[in-house]
């Protein structure tokens, strides 16, 4: 027989080399990894991405919701504006609650450390309506002229407003833009440069999947105290992203600061 | 050659391929599906913003808009570059009503609305033109679109959704006419955009005057328990808080006493209506009675947070069935502000009441004149800074009286102990600086009866901090300012009453009259003091005269006119109508000089009234009640030497000693509620007479000299009531006194050390009896007498009876033609220029009306004819407080802190029964209704605009006034209703343009349609009810409206030019209100209430 001749091996088994194999696993392998690699690195991109546009959304409900009910403020100058009994934030509002006459509500935002997947970890926000009947107690709204006075607890059970919510703070703006933790009532020529203008509130948010890991690594408190109360004429998203910068690990990378400033409806002009 | 893959794997890959576009694919519809809503929220919440911001924008237009029509309605030639925008006609004084001739009486609160320029050019306001100096003001002139056509997405306003605010009557609101929009560019807010693809947005809006609207926050009050009010408590009226709730359409008492009783839940846990007020009315300071304006609510009460609270409050009363309908809400509004400022502006002219055209008495034309005495008040600005009284700074270029005068302030000053001086507590910092008074008390230790010639043991003397004129003089608030603070109590009361009605011209009077009753009748600061005195004891608890001393004479002069430096107030006591001039010879033929039969008495009896109409009632006021009458001076006896045997041939004198020349009594028998001369009872504490045997080797006849408190023995009574006049004296020779001046006669009380004040004199004494050169006649019973007993001011006067002799008490105390028989005083005339009178007929008695259609008038100093508490008196004894025992018609002495500024009316003028007077067209006191105020806010929210007001709040004001301030009937519904139509009627024709027309302008009311009994619109007191329910209530410079505005962000229909094709993207409605002072165009107050659609 003649003719070309084909390498032995290949035409004998139609086959490939150890070279061949070496090299196309190698290749594959490089592949492999390469595409394990971007995969990873895409859902991290992914998880990441959902869990900033997550914390984003959160955040965007709590101000949105927040907001909402600072613009129906009752701001009076006989009333305890924006001073509670407990902690977190409390007011009078206009907004109104499903089935309730009267649009005076008072309202509180406070955050609680949750117990069990019905009560989260997050921001609650307590809605009391008042209404008309009665001459006392707490369906009435608490005026006083007596200094110190604070608005009662809102008796109402409180809804989740922030799933994810790790801390939560606020400062009072004032018109000369000093920040403080105490509301002070402009004058009606609004010549006070030190009167509450607005409110800066604070979020420090961590996405659902990282607090699971922060939870059960048993490092929750550890990541909370890093939410210690800033100085009061200081924004507290500033130091929480400072000390936030401190951290190592998934929570430093799942935790998103967010402020937004709210006008506060104080009368005059 | 290659072999070909195979089909499986082609498959594999094209599979791997699928899916691999399929996860992309999926991925990139996730993300953009997520961009999409994220863009999608984002984009409502851009249109969120920008709806806010537009409704922003749409309320400072209107606002604009509001200030541009309070520019053109100023005065140009008043200092408006300094802030100033005095309206140029009182028609100017309230927004422009921009409405519908139906709208115009059906919706009286509807000023305006966003509205197209043909509804515009007719619903101009009648005289539009003129009043606002020809401005167009249609900067916001709306387009063509209504808000009840539908936008492009269907979206519309239907008219009802309009009346959500309930400011609409349900049968006026048939003639409502819906708003237009107003569309907004880049160029602004425009009916007619030029170029449809710019608009970002529309508007509309209904503007309401809510001014005249009962503040329900704070009007009404619990009519039911211990915290309601008894009728005297609530005829206080000094607040809308007093208002009759219960008058007002739709809102019957079980309404009302709900309300109260939820709003004021905290205020009513006190046991009576004051303490019920003291909290309601949030007592803020830390001196008693340093109330707020309302402002603030007490602790466990309630305050409506908006006007949709309201509405909903009212839905929630008709579920429980207390009302039946909303009818109520269109009188009642959550919101007002009224700067507690005055702005006084004086006037009118002289020349425009009939009065001289001397430029010095032009009110009104020189009111921006440096140191005017009455100048604008506003005008008068701070050049020096200083520290107010509260605390706060006073910055150049503010207005030097930035807030009215506290009447609560009077409390400093205590009356209400013998002594006086300083209440206990009160600061005399604070004194020198609000009234410039320092307490001086010379510390008699021991009692002195005879006072040592020292009338005034203890006394406020002013002399306010800084440099000071001599003489003492009242500053003008020009020269206060100058100085570097506040203006004090009488700076301010210099400052508002008319310079011209004060003192007077003292010329008159020929030779009675002494230089230093000129001077002192002329100078006007001596009568603000005496006045200002008067105020402070009607305010005080305690009946012991205030007195006030201020050096208004040089120095050099004191020996004569020291005691007339003394000003002392009018309390519930009596005081000197008439010294009479009584003789009695016992035998008017005796043989010899040395007869005892010859013998002659000779005596001042002092005739005493207490003019007031609640005189006796003592209360639980501390006073006195030991009184004695002194003279000083010096006295000369005559007579008419050569008709006796061996008479003398020249007269005797003796000077007086006060310890000697007195005679005593106390308040225990009559209280003399009509004048009464003082021999008339016993004395309980009789002094001894000072009988002189004056140079008896000359004049043995001379027995009796000075007071005659008891009948001598002999003397006999003449119809029982003393003194007599002698019928056996001869018709000629005749005797008498003759005073010398000065001469005074003082009466005084004795405090509980048994010290010795004067409070009240005659100080005007010309010869008493016959000297023979008057040409009078026979009189052997002369007598000098004043008008009023409370003042000497300018009517003094010398009189005699006419034969035949009667007894004193035939001497009628009327003195007017017709009611009474009357005295005519036959020789002398007060000295007060110009005096009409019908030549020797002068019955002093017309003065108390003084009335160009009397007989017997006079006029200011300024030419003007001012009438006096008796001005309305017409044919019968209402209104005349001189006809005995017509008390109904005569002054008060409230003797209690005042409740509101128009009780103010009850302090003396000081002139011959003149009041403050708070009831008449030509009031010069009208400013001080504007001047004072019960509270030390600087905003107060418990006032109304009556120019505004429904005839309903008018009622509910008016209603449960008592027509005294203290006592008698108050007004029934019906009354309160007629009087509110005739004052609604009034007010429609006749703007007012301060608390104080309510004085001159509205009280005319009460002659429309004889809406008061005829006694109550007669009578000073009752007539001023008017003054007393709204005059301190009253605002008529700060213009309260609200705004519903709709604010629409969106854009036209791409490719349409049509306005009616916008799409909304966002929506907004608020509730705004506003508070604008008209009279600097300033805004005072925003607060805005989002509105859920």
């Amino acid at each position: 027989m003649s003719g070309s001749h084909a390498p032995a091996g290949r035409e004998q088994g139609n086959g490939f080399t150890l070279i061949e194999l070496l090299v196309s696993m190698a290749v594959l392998a490089l592949i492999v990894v390469l595409a394990a690699t971007v995969v990873s690195m895409t859902s991290q991109t992914w998880t990441s991405g959902r869990n900033r546009i997550d914390n984003y959304s959160y955040a965007r409900i709590v101000f949105d919701t927040l907001a909402s009910d600072i613009y129906r403020a009752v701001v009076e100058e006989d009333l305890p504006n924006f001073a509670g009994a407990g902690s977190g934030l409390h007011f009078l509002s206009r907004v109104e609650v499903p089935g309730a006459l009267r649009r005076a509500t008072l309202v509180r935002y406070a955050w609680a450390p949750g117990g069990g997947s019905n009560n989260p970890i997050g921001l609650y926000r307590y809605a009391e309506p008042l209404g008309y009947g009665g001459s006392s107690g707490t369906n009435r709204v608490p005026f006083s002229r007596t200094a110190g006075a604070t608005l009662p607890e809102p008796a109402a059970t409180p809804d989740v407003v922030g799933p994810g919510v790790m801390a939560f703070d606020f400062r009072f703006v004032a018109a000369d833009k000093s920040l403080g933790k105490v509301f002070k009532m402009p004058d009606t020529a609004r010549t006070d440069p030190s009167a509450t203008a607005a409110i800066e509130i604070s979020l420090a948010i961590l996405d659902d999947a990282t607090l699971s890991l922060v939870e059960s690594s048993g490092q929750l408190q550890e990541y909370l105290d890093v939410f210690q109360d800033a100085a009061d004429n200081k924004s507290p998203a500033e130091e929480w992203k400072t000390n936030i910068a401190a951290l190592t690990g998934p929570s430093r990378r799942g935790t998103r600061i967010y402020t937004r400033t709210i006008s506060i409806p104080t009368p005059g002009r | 050659m290659k072999s070909p893959l195979r089909q499986s794997e082609c498959g594999v890959a094209l599979v791997l391929i699928l899916t691999f576009l399929v996860l992309v694919t999926v991925v990139v519809l996730a993300f953009f599906f997520k961009v999409q809503f994220d863009r999608k929220v984002s984009s409502l919440y851009a249109a969120s913003v920008q709806v806010d911001e537009l409704g922003r924008g749409a309320m400072e237009s209107v606002i604009g808009d509001l200030q541009a029509e309070i520019e053109a309605g100023s005065d140009p030639n008043v200092k408006t570059s300094e802030g100033l925008f005095r309206p140029r006609v009182a028609a100017t004084i309230r927004p422009a009503r921009w409405v519908s001739s139906a709208e115009r009486t059906s919706l009286p609160t509807l000023v305006r609305r966003s509205m197209r320029s043909a509804n515009r050019s007719n619903w101009k306001p009648a005289g539009f033109d003129a009043d606002y100096g020809g401005a167009t003001l249609d900067g916001l002139t709306g387009s063509e679109v209504s808000t009840t056509q539908p936008a492009q997405t269907g979206i519309f306003f239907p008219k009802d959704s309009w009346n959500r605010p309930h400011l609409m009557s349900m049968a006026g609101f048939a003639d409502f006419q819906t708003p237009d929009w107003i569309y907004w560019t880049p160029q602004g807010a425009t009916g007619a955009p030029a170029d449809p693809s710019e608009v970002s947005g529309r508007f509309a809006f209904v503007l309401y005057d809510i001014g005249g609207l009962l503040n329900v926050n704070v009007a009404g009050y619990p009519s039911t328990g211990g915290s309601a009010p008894t009728a005297q408590e609530l005829a206080g009226k000094g607040s809308i808080a007093y208002a009759d709730l219960s008058r007002i359409s739709g809102l019957p008492q079980a309404a009302v006493d709900a309300l109260v009783a939820w709003r004021n839940a905290g205020s009513l846990a006190g046991s009576t209506f004051e303490d019920y007020m003291r909290v309601a009315r949030a007592d803020i300071g830390t001196e008693p009675g340093t109330l707020d304006g309302f402002l603030r609510v007490a602790d466990g009460d309630e305050r409506f947070l908006g006007r949709g609270d309201l509405v909903r409050y009212f839905e929630f009363l008709k579920d429980q069935s207390v009302v039946t309908n909303l009818d109520a809400l269109p009188s009642l509004s959550v919101f007002h502000r009224s700067l507690n400022a005055p702005a006084i502006h004086p006037g009118p002219n002289a020349s425009d009441l009939g009065g001289t055209s001397d430029a010095e008495f032009q009110y009104t034309s020189r009111a921006y004149d440096n140191n005017a005495l009455n100048p604008d008040f506003l005008s008068v600005k701070v050049t020096t800074p200083f520290e107010r009284m509260d605390g706060s700074d006073a910055v150049v270029g503010e207005p030097l009286v930035k807030r009215r005068f506290p009447l609560s302030r009077l409390a400093w000053l205590d009356s209400q102990s013998p002594t006086g001086g300083p209440a206990s507590g009160a600061d005399p910092a604070k004194i020198l600086s609000a009234f410039g008074l320092k307490w001086v008390d010379n510390g008699l230790a021991a009692p002195d009866p005879g006072n040592s010639g020292r009338l005034y043991p203890s006394y406020w003397k002013y002399e306010p901090p800084g440099t000071n004129p001599s003489p003492m003089r009242i500053k003008t608030l020009d020269e206060v300012a100058a100085s570097g603070r506040e203006p004090n109590f009488f700076e301010l009361l210099k400052a508002a009453i008319l310079h011209g009605s004060l003192a007077g011209n003292q010329t008159a009077g020929g030779s009675w009259i002494g230089s230093y009753v000129t001077a002192l009748d002329n100078d006007i600061d001596a009568h603000i003091f005496r006045l200002g005195a008067n105020i402070i004891d009607q305010y005080d608890w305690g009946n012991y005269p205030t007195t006030i001393f201020a050096e208004v004479f040089p120095p050099a002069d004191h020996v004569v006119y020291g005691q007339f430096q003394y000003f002392t107030g009018v309390e519930n006591l009596p005081g000197l109508t008439r010294a009479m001039g009584s003789v009695w010879v016992r035998d008017a033929t005796p043989a010899d000089k040395n007869d005892d039969l010859y013998e002659q008495w000779s005596w001042i009896q002092p005739e005493i009234w207490n003019p007031h109409q609640n005189q006796g009632s003592s209360g639980n006021h501390q006073g006195p009640s030991n009184f004695r009458v002194v003279a000083d001076g010096a006295i000369t006896m005559f007579t008419n030497h050569s008709a006796f045997p061996n008479g003398r041939a020249t007269a005797p004198t003796k000077f007086l000693n006060p310890t000697e020349s007195q005679v005593e009594f106390d308040l225990s028998v009559t209280q003399w509620r009509e004048p009464t001369v003082t021999e008339a009872f016993n004395s309980s504490t009789p002094n001894p007479l000072g009988t002189y045997d004056v140079d008896t080797s000359n004049m043995a006849y001379v027995k009796t000299f000075g007071f005659l408190p008891n009948r001598p023995s002999g003397i006999p009574v003449s119809g029982g009531q003393p003194p007599v006049i002698l019928p056996g004296l001869p018709s000629s020779p005749l005797s008498g006194f003759l005073m010398d001046l000065p001469t005074t006669l003082s009466v005084q009380y004795r405090d509980d050390s048994g010290q010795w004040h004067t409070y009240n004199q005659m100080r005007r004494m010309p010869t008493l009896g016959n000297n023979g050169s008057s040409g009078m006649g026979p009189a052997p019973f002369t007598f000098l007498q004043k008008t009023d007993a409370r003042t000497d001011r300018f009517t003094v006067t010398r009189s005699y009876l006419p034969r035949p002799w009667q007894n004193a008490t035939q001497v009628n105390r009327t003195m007017r033609t017709g009611v009474d028989a009357g005295h005519a005083i036959y020789d002398g005339k007060p000295g007060i220029p110009p005096f009409t009178h019908p030549g020797a007929d002068v019955r002093l008695g017309l003065i108390s009306e003084n009335k160009t259609s009397g007989s017997v008038y006079y006029a200011d100093s300024d030419g003007v004819v001012r009438r006096a508490d008796g001005a309305y008196a017409n044919g019968t004894l209402d209104g005349l407080p001189m006809a005995t025992g017509n008390t109904n018609s005569r002054p008060i002495i409230l003797n209690r802190p005042f409740r509101n500024v128009a009780e103010m009316g009850a302090a003396f003028r000081d002139l011959p029964f003149k009041g403050l007077d708070f009831f008449t067209a030509e009031s010069p006191d009208a400013a001080l209704l504007d001047l004072f105020t019960m509270t030390e806010a600087d905003m107060t929210a418990d006032r109304i605009n009556p120019n505004s007001a429904p005839r309903e709040v008018l009622e509910a004001l008016l209603a449960g006034t008592l027509l005294e301030p203290d006592s008698g009937t108050a007004l029934t519904p019906t009354q309160a209703s007629g009087l509110a139509t005739a004052i609604r009627s009034t007010l429609d024709t006749t703007p007012i343009t301060s608390p104080g027309d309510v004085a001159k302008v509205v009280t005319a009311a009460a002659d429309v349609g004889a809406q008061l009994p005829t006694a109550a619109a007669r009578i000073k007191n009752r007539r001023e009810v008017i003054s007393r329910s709204l005059a301190p209530v009253t605002d008529a410079r700060t213009w309260n409206l609200l705004l519903d505005l709709v604010v629409q962000s969106g854009k036209i229909a791409p490719g349409s030019s049509s306005l009616e094709n916008f799409i909304p993207s966002a929506s907004r409605r608020y509730w705004i209100h506003i508070a604008i002072d008209r009279l600097t165009n300033r805004v005072l107050e925003i607060r805005t209430e989002p509105i859920h659609e």
